[in-house]
């Protein structure tokens, strides 16, 4: 005898909730990584054309890569559980970091990186005060873009075994025509799509509180 | 002038370029090709010339934003080719065109930026902000939290020279800063930089390709052709009155007009016939011409008839019934020969807005008065201004292909400059 949606999800409210914070937070740690690591490789590519090209068209070529196979290949090579998980995330949100914090970073306009030499910065500090914060809010459209991503592609971690709302997701799947299957997809699925707007609002709030108000659009 | 420091501020460094050159790789030709040149200290220099003469890639050698191939610059004596270019670039100010301000940072945080990479205290950088914004003219309470994009065009500016002066450098480099504000705004910008130089006494080395602009702002103008070759280097007078060149005289286009002053006579313009009185005349007479002339004035004549005094109406009621002891003496007067400078020279001098004109033996034929000068003036403006054009069209089209070439040299460097 199926039970509602409802009484499936008060049933079982602590599992879930459960899965839904490991979610959250494999997708929360993977992004810090693929943001620092973006942007980390975005400084160091941006200054010349054939880098950039080459970080952006090297994290484009990864995402093409279907996430189910990424996993799969990655399970012999660091086993089941967490490792897979995180690398296939992180490596999946690097993308639209790099390539934003490229973009960002190629479009300050050069009167300004001109006027700061000028006035006497170095260049870590021509960096840090001037051309990072005026390409902040297109890496932070990167980072928000990421995120999203990462939300949907971190269902498939359960495949190995790795932590999140895609547990219930293949749990429903494999007892297809069973009482609670349908309940367990959907509770997946309606779950990922809370936590994404809960880190989308986040995102907004961040971007209200990080970029000054001289830019901000 | 430099006798006049203000007392709490640096006052300039001179400035010498030795055989600057700068050869991009690549391009067979050098951009700057061994400038020479020495900048007194508390004097601004304007180096103008066309687009592409090299004269902006000259600027930013002299803060090493584009080194140079060879050479060497010195700054009050000492060579900084070698020094830090950091270091370099906090001691020497840099106001660019568009005023270069950061959009993220307030008009305070731009301006506090040199003084606090040099090191100021919080407290002495917050003074320093106050005391630049009211230097250039800016309320400080008003502007110190704005962001740049909430401030005019001129606001900008005012605040990009606040910002490059701030750690009080001195030397101060402007690169075309008021190239992209209209009209107005340049004049009153221009103005402003006049006053505040008049009390700062800074080196100011300042790039533009408006020549008028030069000839306002120049203690002395440098007249750069291609490879910023100097074709002179005096100053504005001395480029107006003697142009080394064609070039010069094609670049100094319808500033030229100044010039023509010079080669125009006085007996080229209409003399105006002004009512004058004899020696002799009764004072009744002299009433009856006053009455019937439009001018408030008549220009008594000696018994040679040459010009001796100008009698007002006041005058003549305090003289009593004698004019020899009315009016004002004629102090100056121009012949048919003179050139039209010397009559302004004379029509300024007189502060009254006439000169009497003589001929032989010091008679007098007639007077110019202001407004004949700025009519005649005018006609000769229009006509030096339609000549500049075209010289100016034929030496663009010359430099074209040229600067092209340069162009493309200074791309496959890796570094653009103009």
């Amino acid at each position: 005898m199926p039970v509602s949606f409802w009484e499936y999800v008060g049933t079982y409210h602590e599992k879930l909730l459960f899965d839904a914070w490991q979610h959250a937070g494999a997708v929360f740690q993977c992004m810090v990584v693929a943001t620092v690591t973006g942007v980390l490789i975005g400084v160091a590519t941006y200054r010349r054309e054939w880098a950039a090209g080459l970080a952006t068209t090297t994290t484009s070529a990864l995402l093409t890569v279907p996430s189910l196979a990424m996993i799969g290949l990655l399970i012999p090579v660091v086993g089941l559980g967490v490792a897979p998980t995180v690398i296939a995330l992180t490596l999946y949100g690097l993308l639209p970091v790099v390539r934003n914090a490229v973009v960002g970073l190629r479009g300050v306009d050069p009167l300004l990186v001109d006027a700061a030499k000028g006035i006497g910065m170095s260049r870590p500090l021509r960096l840090l005060r001037v051309e990072l914060p005026l390409a902040w809010p297109p890496i932070l459209t990167g980072i928000r873009v990421s995120t999203q991503m990462l939300m949907g592609i971190a269902a498939i971690a359960a495949y190995a075994s790795g932590p999140g709302l895609g547990n219930e997701i293949f749990r429903g799947i494999a007892s297809l025509g069973s009482a609670n299957a349908l309940n367990q997809v959907l509770a997946g699925a309606l779950g990922i799509v809370a936590l994404a707007l809960l880190f989308d609002a986040a995102y907004v709030l961040l971007g209200r509180l990080t970029i000054p108000r001289g830019i901000r659009g | 002038m430099a006798d006049h420091p203000a007392n709490h501020s640096t006052t300039g460094a001179t400035i010498e370029l030795v055989n600057l050159s700068k050869r991009y790789p690549g391009s067979r030709q050098s951009s700057v090709d061994s400038v020479t040149m020495r900048i007194n200290a508390g004097e601004t220099v304007v180096l103008v010339g066309p687009s592409g003469c090299g004269k902006s890639t000259t600027l930013k050698m002299i803060n090493r934003l584009i080194e140079p191939s060879s050479g060497a610059i010195r700054i009050n004596g000492e060579d900084v080719t070698g020094i830090d270019p950091v270091k370099l670039r906090r001691e020497v100010g840099y106001a660019i065109q568009s005023s270069g301000l950061f959009p993220h940072m307030t008009v305070a945080q731009n301006i506090a930026l040199v003084p606090k990479m040099v090191g100021w205290s919080a407290s002495r950088v917050r003074a320093r902000v106050a005391e630049m914004l009211d230097l250039v003219g800016l309320d400080p309470g008003e502007f110190r939290d704005r962001y740049p994009r909430a401030l005019s065009g001129g606001q900008q500016q005012r605040v990009g020279v606040a910002r490059a002066l701030a750690a009080d450098p001195p030397v101060l480099l402007m690169d075309e800063p008021f190239g992209a504000v209209d009209p107005i705004t340049r004049e009153h910008l221009q103005d402003e930089l006049l006053r505040l130089q008049r009390e700062l006494r800074k080196t100011i080395v300042f790039v533009t390709h408006d020549f008028d602009e030069a000839i306002k702002l120049g203690d002395r103008i440098a007249i750069l052709r291609e490879r910023s070759h100097i074709a002179q280097f005096d100053t504005p007078e001395a480029i107006l009155t003697s142009p080394a060149d064609d070039f010069v005289s094609g670049f100094v286009g319808a500033g030229a007009a100044l010039k023509r002053l010079d080669l125009t006579r006085v007996r080229d313009v209409e003399v105006t016939d002004y009512p004058t009185v004899n020696m002799g005349d009764p004072l009744q007479h002299v009433f009856n011409r006053l009455r019937a002339s439009s001018t408030n004035e008549v220009l008594l004549l000696d018994r040679r008839g040459r010009p001796f005094k100008w009698l007002r109406r006041g005058d003549l009621m305090r003289a009593k019934g004698s004019l020899a002891r009315a009016g004002t003496p004629v102090h100056d007067t121009v012949t048919g020969d003179a050139s039209l400078r010397d009559a302004l020279e004379a029509v300024l001098t007189e502060n009254a807005g006439r000169v009497a004109v003589t001929g032989r033996h010091g008679q007098y034929t007639g007077v110019v008065d202001m407004e004949t000068l700025l009519n005649s003036v005018h006609g000769l403006l229009e006509a030096d201004r339609m000549d500049a054009l075209e010289h100016q069209h034929a030496l663009e089209e010359a430099r074209t292909g040229q600067t092209r070439a340069e162009q493309e040299g200074a791309a496959a460097g890796g570094e653009g400059a103009t």
